[in-house]
């Protein structure tokens, strides 16, 4: 990796990213009915797929055209090239201050509904995959930088838990946005959920999913479409500053126990047998 | 794990991969048949301002909070109502299709996966996948539920 490489001069990795965006505009917003439901397919699910297909660590016939090293220069971008996302939806929340305020509380705690991921996810992890710890580090919460860094920090980079927090990492950075993109069209099929609460549980606290989901929500529903940016980026914000001491506090001790619980339990049951 | 540290690009290299970002988001809504691409230049101008007064926020202000915190801080600042201004800066963003901004960010991460993140993808195998599917369904049902629930007592 040339340190030297200038983000400007990486020409083929420029015109290799032209060609995703310009293929999926021309493709532009699929829908494809199943049943009752609807996927709501955006641009922005093509460009992730043309954009694997060209890329030479997934596609080893592109690594004659473009140097594999080029994602390392698309993956220190990343970071960046998500903000004018968060400067979009954050514009939208003062004109909707009144409705921003007036579902305050909901938006407060519906972060603890994130306790949702662990209550699902850790049950699968020690009692059906028989993970170690790796499931605190997999489970505790949707994994974005913010998690690792935390982990790291806790636990350090070599730990099983370490281990789970960047398996799900890597996969939320695969296919995170995708399943936020298709999740909320299928969510918002079965007519159970109020709009803004769904626009609420688009905050993930990662830019692109929550970016994702809220766009795939303005399109199902386009009357509400400011509404719904302005909710996903406030509870998307919420999650930024709570974020961190919802962690410390509730959200880990409260995996740690959970998790010797039920290792307890599996314990328990294989030396039954 | 042979994850490369992955380096913070300086101030200008910022300034420099905004610029990329935000000439392909002008592509992505010329692709998309945007008539006046003239109308959406002063929108692409104001995203790449309120980033980078976010990012300069981040290196002036104490307490070291995440970018994220001041780029959104600033963006709800000059959208407030009632100030001078800020209903042309609405204006100015409404401009813009969301849709086309966001696609361009999904080219740089589909390009930006590394060989190391698709071997320890391939070495956690289906597991961490299922795992995943998991862990985002009950983030977004867990907290769609709580908001429903609280909506439904304030409304």
């Amino acid at each position: 990796m040339k340190a030297s490489l200038h983000f400007l001069g990486l020409w083929k990795l420029h015109l290799a990213l032209a060609v995703c965006v310009v293929i999926a505009e021309q493709i532009g917003l699929v829908r494809i009915p199943i049943g009752s439901l609807t996927i709501t397919l955006l641009p922005l699910v093509f460009a992730f797929f043309v954009g694997l297909a060209l890329n030479p660590n997934v596609n080893r016939w592109m690594s004659r055209l473009i140097p594999a090293d080029f994602s390392q220069a698309a993956a220190s971008a990343l970071s960046v090239a998500v903000m004018p996302l968060i400067a979009f939806l954050s514009v939208f929340i003062g004109p909707q201050f009144q409705n921003v305020a007036a579902v305050g509380p909901a938006l407060i705690l519906q972060e603890l509904g994130n306790l949702g991921t662990m209550a699902l996810s850790m049950p699968l992890a020690v009692l059906v995959f028989k993970m170690g710890r790796e499931a605190i580090g997999a489970t505790f919460s949707i994994a974005r930088e913010g998690g690792i860094a935390f982990i790291f920090g806790k636990y350090g980079g070599g730990s099983p838990e370490g281990t789970g927090v960047m398996g799900i990492y890597i996969c939320g950075t695969i296919f995170g946005v995708i399943f936020f993109s298709i999740m909320p069209s299928l969510v918002a099929g079965l007519s159970l959920f109020d709009p803004r609460a769904l626009a609420m549980a688009c905050g993930t606290g990662s830019a692109s999913m929550t970016g994702a989901c809220s766009t795939t929500l303005a399109a199902i529903y386009p009357e509400q479409t400011e509404e719904i940016s302005a909710l996903a980026a406030s509870s998307n914000l919420m999650t930024g500053l709570t974020g961190l001491f919802v962690t410390i506090f509730i959200t880990l001790p409260l995996a740690e126990r959970y998790f010797t619980l039920l290792d307890g339990r599996q314990q328990k049951g294989a030396s039954d047998d | 794990m042979t994850e490369q540290a992955l380096k913070e690009p300086s101030f200008s290299g910022k300034a420099h991969i905004l610029v990329v970002t935000l000439a392909l988001t002008l592509l992505a809504h010329f692709a998309a048949g945007t008539e006046n691409l003239v109308a959406i230049l002063p929108g692409l101008g104001l995203l790449f301002l309120i980033v980078m007064v976010g990012y300069g926020l981040v290196k002036i202000m104490p307490g070291k909070l995440p970018a994220l915190f001041w780029i959104s801080i600033v963006a709800t600042l000059v959208g407030l109502p009632g100030i001078p201004g800020t209903a042309w800066v609405i204006e100015t963003i409404s401009a813009l299709s969301f849709v086309a901004t966001i696609t361009p960010v999904l080219a740089i991460a589909a390009l930006g996966l590394r060989r190391s993140d698709v071997n320890t993808f391939r070495q956690f195998g289906l597991q961490f996948v299922v795992l995943a599917i998991f862990v985002f369904v009950g983030t977004y049902l867990g907290s769609a539920l709580m908001a429903q629930l609280v909506l439904g007592v304030i409304d």
